[in-house]
């Protein structure tokens, strides 16, 4: 019994060390094509406008409400202790350490890299990956590196933009709504946040670009060889996969970071 | 002049892991000639395609294309000799994202440095050859199956292949469309007469027209291989059944009717 038991495991722990493997793998020849491929710039447009710009509304809308909620609730813990004028640098360190990247990453692995591996799932049961392997076309430098380019680009730019939307919602519930001064609110931020707090936010944002980049388009690439399904469900599980793995990584890969950058 | 390419396949067994579907499979596709693979659902037919293009690997045996086997040459030499293939895959295997032109230019765009407008050009005189040259703009979601189709010979010839490789071109389509499509390969075999062409079907209509090999897979092995007249002469009983579209005499004395309640029940879901 307890034998058994032991084998499960053995065989279940080995299996995982296999699929880290061909992942870390896939994820090496991804990058590797980033530099060897001259059209890549072409098609990393094209994907910049589906990751990023296709994604500027959702994560403004977030971006806004996420800080007007920091606003709120940071004013009603900070008035206990008398200390509001800190709301600035509450909300401002809040959102460019963690909530910023982690949120972005969160809202892009659900909107752009379900997308992601649904296309590839979909390429991969239709044949057209096996339609460029054959025409001598590689389909990992052809479909995935131009994808973690991309997600490695915007991923940063839209961290960004969340961090000051977030900034300008905690102005206006602390300032507008609830009565803060306006210029202690700036004050505050220009004197709590370091570039290395900035920095932090953009490295964590970039991980996090590559982690979702990669697990969506592996995750839609080998969509056939997904034991629980084939065809049109494989590329749904592949998909609810993605995302799934997706958000486990950036929240683990988010506790190692912080780790190391605090 | 350049010599026309053979495909010999030698013991050859294919199959998904553990689990064969066709074994000890030897035979030649003759040079510059149109060979069709024949036989019913699930015998095999495209997944030997898929072994002559190195898609798959076979579980035992050699295939051999001009002399050379995919499977134990060197990468290198892998690719040179897979650039001379050119495949038509089922549903044209489009990729959905790039227009018609551009999805039948992707052979030489994505490897030879030529100007957008040479491109374009090249991809038009096949697009004409297919006559869907009015429809360079389309996306394949905009197409029907046998334009796909089509579009899918059309970048399978563009790079000028050796070996033409066509899974099932007629499948799905109405018999004239079908017709279309048998008389666009055997006019391709005319401009190009070098050009050994494989293709894979079922479709009793189109063997009549195209084929000047025929290979008959089923059971799990080869059951012929020779010309069409050769077959149509075939003695053999399940061979002579596949050729007059008979099916096996059964008289089918175990089928059910529908059950009284499921039916009482149904008529007042369908009365309602």
């Amino acid at each position: 019994m307890c034998g058994k038991l032991l084998q499960r495991l053995g065989t279940f722990a080995l299996l995982r060390l296999q699929l880290l493997g061909h992942f870390t793998l896939f994820f090496c020849a991804g990058l590797k094509h980033i530099g060897t491929t001259a059209k890549i710039f072409g098609r990393t447009l094209r994907q910049l406008y589906a990751v990023g710009a296709q994604s500027l509304f959702v994560i403004l809308l977030i971006g806004i409400f996420c800080g007007m909620v920091l606003g709120l609730q940071g004013y009603y813990t900070l008035v206990k202790f008398g200390s509001v004028g800190l709301l600035g640098s509450a909300v401002s360190l809040t959102l460019l350490r963690e909530l910023g990247p982690v949120l972005t990453a969160i809202m892009l692995a659900g909107r752009a890299g379900s997308s992601m591996a649904a296309e590839i799932g979909v390429m991969r049961i239709t044949d057209q990956i096996d339609a460029l392997d054959v025409m001598d076309i590689n389909s990992v430098a052809y479909l995935v590196s131009p994808r973690i380019l991309a997600c490695v680009v915007s991923f940063p730019l839209l961290t960004a933009i969340f961090d000051v939307i977030g900034i300008i919602g905690g102005y206006l519930t602390g300032v507008l709504m609830l009565g803060i001064n306006s210029g202690a609110y700036f004050y505050r931020i220009a004197a709590s946040v370091t570039l290395t707090d900035v920095g932090g936010g953009f490295l964590k944002a970039i991980v996090f670009g590559l982690l979702v980049a990669t697990v969506c388009c592996y995750e839609g690439y080998f969509t056939h060889k997904r034991r629980d399904s084939v065809g049109p469900e494989a590329v749904g599980n592949a998909t609810t996969s993605a995302v799934v793995l997706s958000c486990v990584l950036i929240l683990a890969s988010d506790y190692i970071l912080t780790s190391v950058l605090l | 002049m350049q010599e026309a390419w053979e495909i010999s396949l030698q013991q050859v067994r294919l199959g998904y892991g553990e689990h064969v579907v066709v074994d000890n499979l030897t035979a030649t596709l003759p040079k510059g000639k149109i060979s069709v693979i024949l036989g019913g659902s699930g015998c095999g037919k495209s997944t030997l395609l898929k072994h002559i293009t190195g898609l798959l690997k076979p579980l035992a045996g050699s295939i051999q294309i001009a002399g050379q086997d995919l499977s134990t040459l060197a990468p290198k030499d892998r690719v040179r000799l897979r650039r001379r293939l050119g495949v038509l895959f089922q549903d044209g295997a489009l990729l959905g994202a790039l227009t018609l032109e551009e999805n039948v230019a992707l052979p030489l765009s994505e490897h030879l440095h030529l100007k957008r407008e040479t491109l374009k050009a090249e991809a038009l005189r096949v697009l004409r050859m297919v006559e869907l040259e009015n429809f360079a703009t389309f996306y394949p979601h905009e197409l029907s199956g046998g334009m796909r189709k089509r579009a899918g010979l059309a970048r399978a010839i563009i790079a000028n292949p050796k070996v033409l490789l066509c899974d099932e071109p007629t499948s799905g389509l109405d018999p004239i469309t079908a017709a279309h499509m048998d008389d666009l390969l055997l006019a391709l075999h005319r401009l190009y007469p070098k050009m050994t062409m494989v293709v894979v079907s079922h479709d009793l209509a189109s063997l009549a027209r195209i084929a000047q090999f025929v290979l008959v897979l089923g059971q799990g092995r080869c059951l012929f291989q020779g010309s069409l007249q050769d077959l149509e002469n075939t003695q053999d009983p399940y061979l002579r059944e596949f050729l007059e579209r008979r099916a096996q005499d059964r008289e089918f004395t175990d089928l059910q009717a529908i059950d009284p309640c499921v039916q009482k029940a149904l008529e007042a879901w369908l009365n309602s």
